[in-house]
């Protein structure tokens, strides 16, 4: 039977976890049951440890993409943030359901002072609303402690003018 | 809309008035939990703190009804993964397919990725799931589905499945959701029937037999193979399976497709002159009067040990 490694360039996964820890406070241990692998310059991509992709027919993705690696600071998916963001503990933020509209959206989210809790300035953030990982934003921090995110939500993936959390009520 | 093809299988369905009043009622909309992030329970109560009403379908604890209607492709539970839509007859080619964790499965025409999607989550997002399908285009919407429910226990590929490698090695599980007239979407797809006439139904044979046939290679004896199309013509159901079973190379055999709680009718045995094995009976013709669902087809097979 084929081997993962036959078939895909797994690399050794322990720098990329170890700044995932340093950001967000996210345990290597997270990961456990799972390998990376390299189909690209710019991505690494996870997959279960035991899947066995076939030699033949080319493969067009091998599990899911899961970091950027092709830049000054890796970033991580919008995927792999929803798959396992709930493991971070550290420059996470906590957005109520206009700001989790507004991100949904790909619109700019603004911080208030003391809104970042356990942050560590400029950089990647994780954004969360009612205990969902909804992706990854870029925070800048400006004077006396406020912020300003801009969304990387994924275009195709984006809302409209609709909300996420259009509500009914019954008579 | 044209129903007029549909006339075809009047003495065929039971309860024709009722089977073709079905055929035009808007579906009701079917959520596929994905139980790697949640469970029914827990999706329940959420959509619920939103004043949406739900009710898991009876058969499998794996879907929700939405009983309302809603906009569910643009809430946040959907996404962030929570679930996907999926129309609940089209979720029994999957249930029958049963596929266990860490297990080596194909599915062999797999866009849009909704059932590839059912089949990881069954797998617990563990082993080995190849979905193929010859669109590239059609491909990245199981790229997408796949994404946001953050699944790593699949491999992509586009390739005419009919001619899929078996220097690859074999599957323990097979899904062909095979390329058909969609006769049994009406209800999604108002205009699912329009052009449809006996030409266009009789031209598609050819490509689902062969599709079968590749099943029958790549299945490892003793695995199981799932034959699924989401139309009513018996030239795309039991001809299928009839004629990919007289010239298998291969030993397979029909295995009865049943499923508690969940109202089917059996496969055909003879159509019109036509007249295919009596063990066809065994298959499951799905009627949207039955169970408030789309039509469908499902023949289990089991390719068994070589003589």
């Amino acid at each position: 039977m084929t081997k993962l490694t036959d078939v895909l360039d797994v690399v050794d996964p322990e720098p990329w976890f170890a700044g995932l820890e340093e950001r967000f406070g996210i345990q290597p241990a997270a990961f456990d049951g799972y390998v990376l692998h390299r189909p690209n310059n710019k991505t690494l991509w996870i997959v279960a440890a035991d899947h066995e992709p076939p030699p033949r027919p080319p493969n067009a993705g091998v599990g899911l993409g899961f970091l950027h690696t092709a830049m000054a600071v890796p970033k991580l998916t919008t995927q792999a943030a929803m798959a396992f963001g709930h493991h971070a503990t550290r420059n996470v933020v906590t957005l109520d359901e206009a700001g989790a509209d507004r991100y949904l959206r790909r619109d700019d989210v603004t911080l208030e002072a003391g809104e970042l809790v356990d942050g560590d300035g400029d950089g990647y953030v994780l954004l969360r609303c009612r205990g969902l990982t909804l992706g990854v934003g870029f925070l800048r921090v400006g004077e006396s402690g406020t912020g300003r995110i801009r969304s990387l939500f994924p275009k195709a993936w984006s809302i409209a003018d609709s909300s996420a959390f259009e509500t009914r009520t019954w008579k | 809309m044209s129903p007029s093809v549909l006339e075809r299988y009047r003495g065929v369905v039971d309860e024709w008035d009722a089977f073709r009043a079905a055929s035009v009622r808007p579906l009701p909309t079917c959520l596929l939990v994905n139980r790697l992030r949640t469970d029914r329970a827990a999706l329940r109560a959420r959509l619920a703190d939103d004043g949406l009403r739900t009710r898991p379908v009876a058969w499998t604890e794996e879907a929700l009804l939405l009983a309302d209607d809603a906009s569910p492709g643009v809430r946040v539970e959907y996404l962030t993964g929570l679930y996907t839509v999926q129309e609940e007859a089209a979720l029994t080619a999957v249930h029958l397919l049963d596929p266990q964790p860490g297990e080596r499965v194909l599915d062999l025409c797999s866009a849009p990725g909704n059932k590839t999607a059912q089949i990881a989550i069954r797998m617990e997002d563990r082993g080995t799931v190849v979905a193929n399908d010859r669109s590239h285009q059609r491909m990245r919407a199981t790229r997408n589905t796949l994404d946001r429910l953050g699944i790593t226990n699949v491999t992509l590929t586009h390739h005419d499945g009919a001619n899929f490698p078996s220097d690859g090695g074999t599957y323990d599980r097979i899904l062909v959701d095979a390329p058909c007239s969609c006769e049994g979407t009406s209800r999604k797809n108002p205009d699912a029937l329009d052009g449809l006439d006996e030409a266009s139904i009789a031209s598609l044979g050819g490509v689902q037999t062969a599709l079968l046939r590749k099943a029958f290679q790549l299945c490892r004896p003793g695995g199981r193979i799932v034959y699924a199309t989401c139309t009513y013509a018996p030239e795309e159901n039991e001809a299928v399976v009839d004629r990919a079973l007289r010239g298998s190379d291969w030993p397979v055999r029909l295995v009865d497709a049943r499923i508690e709680g969940f109202v089917h009718r059996p496969g055909l045995t003879d159509w019109r002159d036509a007249s295919y094995r009596p063990s066809l009976a065994g298959a499951m013709r799905v009627y949207p009067h039955h169970n408030d669902t789309g039509g469908f087809f499902v023949a289990v097979l089991e390719r068994q040990e070589s003589a």
